[in-house]
């Protein structure tokens, strides 16, 4: 603390270890009293799925309802919140697993059963004020492919709502905001969309 | 005559020792970076955000802390941070399909950057329908904005790493105690 | 050019920043006692209000404070000067020490 250099540096480098404790507080307290959504309501109104014309996978669109309340997310370290609407399925017993195509790793297993989760639709939530999500006849945004080749003979699926919580600074969290009530149906593939 | 030659001697002895500070300075860093690989399961712990393709959750000079634990399945919703083995850098997409395989024991992920229209296909190359297990470095568990800035600068103009590696060096050689 | 140096002079002084012995124990201490509680301070501070910006904020005007009052070799922290002993007057002045060469 002799001269102005020294006096500079001290301060600069306890100050650093001071602003990091204290990000450290942030964190842990904000993930100590971590606050979860209130279940909403997911429901699949309707499923189509396509065979396109020369291409091996099915494409499935749904439409859907969503209503859920994600506001209660926000705290003072909450930077953003990533909503997005899941749909899981098993592949039927058999079918091929194309995403691993001979070629990147060779291994083919007979009698495989995928398990599948596809993310059909998604939304960044910036402000507390839009954490009201309430959609009515939404349309995936992303295709649902068939990785399995085909949906039909695949095992029911079910939708849920998850979030993922983006906090200014700390570990990232993640829940579910809901579910649909019940299992659903693949129907049978309508061949060649438009 | 004796006491010039005896200060050179000390002279040797103080550079020496300053020397070795410093190498133990950069050794134990290494240590921590390495001991903190170990524990999270992953070749590189901590990596810095360096595109915009993640915005608005991650911007570029973000620091991240990854894991990367044998027996998690990556799942959709999911940060994950993996390196195409046809191209050097690291790339922090989220996962927005998983495909488990109980028989073979892997997983086949498709990513998208949260700031990216298209998904990530197109980076994967004709070869790679998607990515396995083994192209993902780890998924990302925690986050310290801005810190990770300064290597990017350094990065952008190598003048100020050499500017700054001399200066240090310089400084650990001068300095006493 | 009398003044000319001693504004120079007290440039310099600035620059280097000497203090008395005293403040520099005072200074460390203060140092680690102002930074702690201004941590626990601007998070409690963050916390009521729910605004983490508020709560860097407070860290940053803290800091800053520290800084402005101990970094410039203010008067106060020259309040404690070494009592040097006054010259001793004396005619053999050549000290043992010196001359072993």
């Amino acid at each position: 603390m002799h001269s102005t250099y020294n006096r500079i540096s001290t301060i600069l480098s306890h100050a650093s270890t001071a602003l990091m404790v204290l990000l450290g507080l942030v964190a842990a307290t904000s993930y100590l009293t971590l606050p979860s959504a209130e279940p909403g309501t997911v429901d699949v109104k309707t499923v189509q799925v396509y065979q396109e014309r020369y291409r091996p996978n099915e494409v499935a669109w749904v439409r859907f309802d969503l209503d859920a309340d994600l506001r209660s997310l926000w705290t003072w370290n909450t930077k953003q919140v990533f909503a997005y609407l899941v749909v899981d399925y098993h592949d039927a017993p058999n079918s091929t697993l194309s995403a691993n195509e001979p070629g990147a790793d060779g291994a083919i297993v007979e009698g495989r059963k995928a398990e599948n989760s596809i993310v059909a639709w998604d939304r960044i939530i910036r402000r507390q004020r839009d954490g009201r999500l309430r959609i009515e006849g939404g349309r995936n945004k992303y295709p649902l492919k068939a990785v399995g080749k085909k949906f039909f003979g695949a095992e029911p699926f079910r939708a849920r709502l998850m979030y993922n919580v983006q906090p200014w600074v700390g570990l990232l969290t993640y829940g579910e905001a809901g579910a649909t009530k019940n299992v659903l149906e693949w129907p049978k593939a309508q061949s060649a969309m438009q | 005559m004796d006491s010039l030659k005896q200060l050179r001697k000390m002279g040797v002895r103080q550079i020496l020792l300053q020397a070795l500070t410093f190498g133990s300075v950069l050794a134990s860093g290494l240590m921590m970076w390495k001991a903190l690989g170990l524990v999270c399961n992953t070749e590189s712990p901590i990596v810095v955000v360096l595109s915009g393709s993640m915005e608005p959750a991650f911007k570029r000079g973000d620091l991240l802390f990854l894991t990367n634990f044998p027996n998690e399945k990556f799942e959709v919703g999911d940060i994950t941070v993996y390196k195409l083995p046809h191209q050097g850098i690291p790339i922090v997409h989220r996962v927005i399909e998983a495909h488990d395989d109980s028989t073979v024991l892997d997983q086949f992920l498709l990513t998208k950057g949260d700031n990216n229209p298209e998904d990530d296909k197109s980076l994967y190359g004709s070869r790679m329908k998607g990515l396995k297990r083994s192209n993902v470095i780890g998924r990302v568990k925690g986050f310290l904005p801005y810190v990770g800035y300064v290597t990017i600068v350094l990065n952008d103009f190598p003048q100020l790493k050499y500017a700054l590696l001399g200066g240090l060096g310089l400084l650990a050689l001068i300095q006493k105690e | 050019m009398d003044i000319l140096n001693n504004v120079q002079r007290s440039v310099q002084r600035v620059i280097e920043g000497k203090i008395d012995f005293t403040a520099q124990k005072h200074a460390e201490t203060a140092t680690y006692a102002i930074l702690s509680l201004t941590t626990v301070l601007s998070f409690l501070a963050g916390y009521i209000a729910q605004d983490l910006r508020f709560s860097l904020a407070v860290f940053g005007i803290s800091l800053l404070a520290l800084l402005l009052a101990l970094v410039p070799p203010w008067p106060y922290l020259n309040a404690h000067p070494v009592p040097w002993r006054a010259p001793v007057p004396t005619s053999t002045s050549a000290s043992p020490s010196s001359k072993t060469d």
